[in-house]
């Protein structure tokens, strides 16, 4: 039968593969003993064998090189360190080192330890003889200088001077040996050779602060306070913590205070005013490396009112950047007509005359009223601290709120938003401050170029637009045919009212066309959009102008006609 | 039927957890390392004679081992170096295990990988040990300089750290070129190059990497073997580096479960051993591909991954295999530790028929 074949055939492999595995793993497992028994000898022969010494011929331990190196250094390093705490041994080219040594330090180290440097501790590698030569007298000079040393230490001065001018002689390189003879000659009270020997050490070694303390003192000595606090402040400025410096530039002040009420002031301004913040140097690895922190500037002073709060807010959100700008600008003018006219109650209704709108109306009879009772110079100041105020209320367009905000903007009008700009001007109109920077700006509005591009206008407009008169001197060289080239795109209303109070001002008394300027202004580009935005009290300058250039017959009618169209008059 | 047939051929219970056993090169011996209940590491020496194992040494440590090699070691004095629970990296003389002949603390966590190269006249240069550690670095070690690495791969500072699994040597076939590859528990696979001192290449596998093994040490990398969670493993080409697309790889479903661990048979380099989360061994074959290298469309050399036959698989535990060691000096013997405390001798047949 088939099938039973098939299956005894399977059997049949089956059990061939089993007996063959069996077969297999028998003799594996016969191999595996001999193995076991030939691995085992080899094992212990393994184990008596002597140590073969293979390491020897292993490359070395990776990246070891670079560390060897490393603690080498460090050794040379710690030497080095040795070397610098016996100040002898410091090689006369280490001028840095030596620095660091001086005759107070020297002195007690004598004490402890009298060794002088023998010529057999110098490093001479040097090849040549007269190498050879400077060495020998440089350490001669450090043998004499620590004779001199001694002496100081003694305090026998003159016999120090002595040994510290040999010193010199010897070597007239090392700033120390005129340093420690400045000391001495300090001592000896001769102030004169003490300064001369100090200026030599710092000519030698301008970063040799004990010698800028002694020329100080041989200069205080000398009754040459100035010089001496200069060198004083030197100090400060190389090594800020410097004690002795502080402290003695402190004594003089106070001494030279006294002086100053019998005698005239010396230098008042040197000295420091309380509430004056001054900056502070400080060497760039000295400077704190902490962040500067945040300080949350709080408004105090003001009334909690919620709906004033609220209008803040809206008036804010609904505040556009080019809004901003356009009250930045106005004020800047309003400091600037301030500035030049303080007298003038002109500016004032000008600046006010800006406002359209109600709220406008009702600030002007405020501020007239305001006048009636108080000086003219408070009213200024009353208008201007009301003003950015004012014109952030123009900008919400709910009539019902902006009665109670301009009544509220009069209320707050001593807040800081407002102050800090009311206080500049009152600095700058109180202290009449004003007329020798008038004379600056004059200077420079003549130095000024004529401008070829809106942006060299614009830069020079900024400089100038504090000041009219400057302005005017600047503006009345500019060819008005360039007009429309020169402000190309950039007519803003401010610069457009500058230029309206120029021609207004200047232009008119003296009789002066100004039918070209404003002709020539209307073709700039966007004009009439500039135009169209003029508050009434600036249209009515424009007025003047063109009354003005009709009576006085500046141009044809026709033409005057023309204009004020474009004027939109 | 040439196919080869894994036998147990001894099976030895213990009373601790059995993490490592290896061959003791030039012997019938092996040691186990592991944990004690109590937390103490233990470390037996057993010899294979007549059909048993016989201990040789038991030897009780305070800390934990978890892994051990002697592949940094010379054949005279065939020192093991262990790594511990407690990061200690240690080398230990078997006949004298009262001190350990080195020791420093490589690692801030547990060491779960050791390997060496160097010793045992395999692999060119310098003896040396790689050790990852959950504390996430990979530090190499040389015998010969105590207390601090020889070369150190972790993560930058603000990186996470990932727990390294695995780490092997490879590409050791000259005194200079030296290269190590670790695995994470990430998926990461990195290729640290110690001539260069840098990066060589990584990839991510995806599932965590529970072992990586070169086919050899001692030669220009040839093969990498990728045991990882998820019943996978992945074989690298690793002759032919494409600039961008890195090393060839196959992947392999196996086991069912984690694959812990891929050995590859000492005697013939194409065949290999994974050991499966559920107590199971397969054997396989690689073959690989008619031509290894082809050129991509831009004429840049790539490699060509080759395919793998299963070639036996058998059950021998209901727990995970934690290691297993193929004796070098015995073309099929090999010993294999399991989670079911149990230590078992192999006998894997008619491999050189293969």
């Amino acid at each position: 039968m088939p099938v039973s074949n098939k299956q005894e055939d399977k059997m049949f492999t089956l059990q061939s593969q089993l007996r063959e595995n069996q077969a297999d793993l028998t003799s594996f497992l016969g191999e595996l003993d001999k193995w076991t028994a030939d691995i085992k000898k080899k094992d212990e022969s393994l184990q008596k064998q002597k140590p073969t010494y293979y390491e020897q011929n292993l490359p070395p331990v990776r990246n070891s090189q670079g560390k060897k190196k490393k603690k080498k250094k460090k050794k040379e390093d710690s030497v080095e360190g040795k070397t610098e705490e016996k100040p002898k041994r410091i090689s006369s080219y280490d001028y840095r080192s030596w620095d660091k040594f001086d005759v107070d330090k020297a002195c007690e180290d004598i004490k402890e330890d009298g060794d002088d440097v023998s010529l057999s501790d110098l490093e001479t590698d040097s090849e040549s003889d007269e190498e050879w030569e400077t060495i020998r007298l440089q350490q001669q000079a450090i043998e004499e200088k620590n004779k001199g040393n001694e002496y100081f230490k003694k305090g026998e001065y003159e016999q120090a001077v002595e040994w510290y001018s040999k010193g010199i002689f010897s070597d007239p390189t090392n700033a120390l040996l005129p340093g420690n003879r400045a000391m001495a000659l300090l001592k000896l009270e001769r102030y004169a050779a003490a300064e001369s020997d100090a200026t030599q050490a710092i000519q030698l070694d301008p970063l040799y602060i004990k010698s800028y303390l002694r020329r100080a003192t041989a200069r205080v000595g000398l009754q040459k306070f100035d010089l001496a606090k200069d060198d004083y402040k030197r100090i400060l400025n190389l090594d800020p913590q410097n004690k002795a410096a502080k402290t003695e530039l402190a004594k003089l002040e106070k001494e030279l205070n006294r002086g100053s009420q019998d005698r005239a002031p010396v230098s008042s301004i040197d000295i420091v005013e309380e509430g004056i913040v001054k900056p502070i140097y400080k060497l760039p690895e000295q400077r704190s490396k902490k962040p500067l922190k945040r300080i949350e500037i709080q408004e105090i002073g003001i009334e909690k009112d919620s709906s004033r709060e609220a209008a803040i807010a809206k008036t804010k959100a609904t505040q556009s950047v080019k809004s901003k700008e356009i009250i930045e600008k106005e004020s800047r003018r309003f400091e600037q007509l301030i500035a030049t006219q303080s007298e003038n109650t002109n500016p004032v209704e000008e600046a006010i005359s800006e406002k359209s709108s109600r709220i406008k109306i009702k600030d002007q009879e405020h501020t007239i009223s305001e006048i009636s009772s108080r000086n003219k110079r408070e009213e200024v100041e009353e208008t201007i601290s009301k003003k950015p105020a004012r014109s952030k209320t123009q900008e919400v367009s709910s009539s019902a709120d902006e009665t109670v905000k301009a009544s509220e903007s009069v209320k707050c009008n001593k807040t800081q938003k407002v102050s800090p700009r009311s206080e500049k001007t009152k600095a700058q109109s109180s202290s009449q401050s004003s007329s020798p920077r008038t004379i600056d700006v004059m200077e420079l509005a003549k130095q000024k170029t004529i401008p070829t591009t809106s942006f060299q206008f614009i830069a020079d407009y900024k400089e100038l637009k504090n000041n009219l008169e400057a302005f005017c001197e600047y503006f009345q060289r500019i060819n008005p045919t360039t007009f429309p080239k020169l402000f190309g795109e950039s007519l803003d209303s401010g610069v457009l009212l500058n230029m309206f109070a120029v021609l207004q001002k200047h232009f008119l008394p003296s009789k002066k066309n100004v039918y070209q300027h404003l002709k020539y202004l209307s073709e700039v580009k966007r004009f009439s959009m500039t135009v169209m935005f003029l508050s009434s009290k600036d249209k009515q300058v424009v007025k003047e102008l063109f009354t003005g250039m009709q009576d006085n017959k500046m141009a044809p009618e026709a033409e005057i006609n023309k204009l004020k169209k474009i004027y939109q008059i | 039927m040439d196919k080869p047939q894994i036998i147990a051929h001894i099976q030895k219970s213990v009373n601790y957890t059995l993490f490592d056993g290896k061959w003791i090169p030039s012997s019938a011996k092996f040691v186990v390392l592991g944990s004690h209940a109590r937390g103490t590491g233990a470390m037996q020496v057993y010899e294979v004679a007549h059909g048993d194992v016989k201990l040789v040494h038991d030897i009780e440590k305070s800390k934990a081992f978890k892994c051990g090699t002697f592949g940094a070691s010379s054949l005279h004095q065939r020192y093991l170096a262990t790594g511990g629970f407690d990061g200690k990296v240690q080398i230990w003389n078997l006949e004298s295990t009262e001190l350990p002949v080195y020791s420093v603390t490589g690692h801030s966590e547990i060491i779960n990988a050791i390997d060496g190269v160097g010793g045992l006249g395999i692999g060119e240069g310098a003896p040396e040990l790689v050790t990852g550690s959950r504390d996430g670095a990979v530090k190499v070690w040389d015998p010969r300089q105590k207390s601090d690495p020889v070369a150190t791969m972790e993560p930058g500072e603000g990186e996470t750290k990932r727990d390294c699994w695995s780490v092997a040597f490879g590409h050791a076939y000259n005194a200079q070129d030296r290269c190590v590859c670790a695995g994470y528990d990430n998926g990461d696979i990195k290729l640290f190059d110690l001539r260069t001192m840098a990066l060589r290449w990584e990839t991510n596998i995806k599932n965590g990497v529970c072992c990586v093994e070169f086919d050899r040490k001692d030669i220009s990398m040839n093969k990498l073997v990728a045991a990882t969670l998820e019943a996978k493993f992945h074989v690298f080409d690793m002759r032919t580096q494409h600039p961008e697309k890195g090393f060839a790889s196959l992947s392999e479903k196996a086991h069912k479960s984690t694959v812990w661990l891929g050995r590859h048979l000492p005697q013939n380099r194409d065949v290999f051993m994974t050991c499966g989360g559920n107590g199971s061994l397969n054997l396989w074959k690689y073959s690989y591909p008619s031509n290894r290298v082809a050129k991509d469309s831009d004429g840049v050399e790539q490699g060509v991954a080759g395919t793998v036959n299963l070639l036996q698989n058998v059950n021998l535990s209901t727990q995970p295999i934690s290691s297993f060691d193929w004796s070098s000096d015995k073309e099929g013997l090999c010993v294999c530790t399991a989670f079911d405390q149990t230590l078992r001798v192999l006998i894997v047949t008619k491999l050189n028929r293969l």
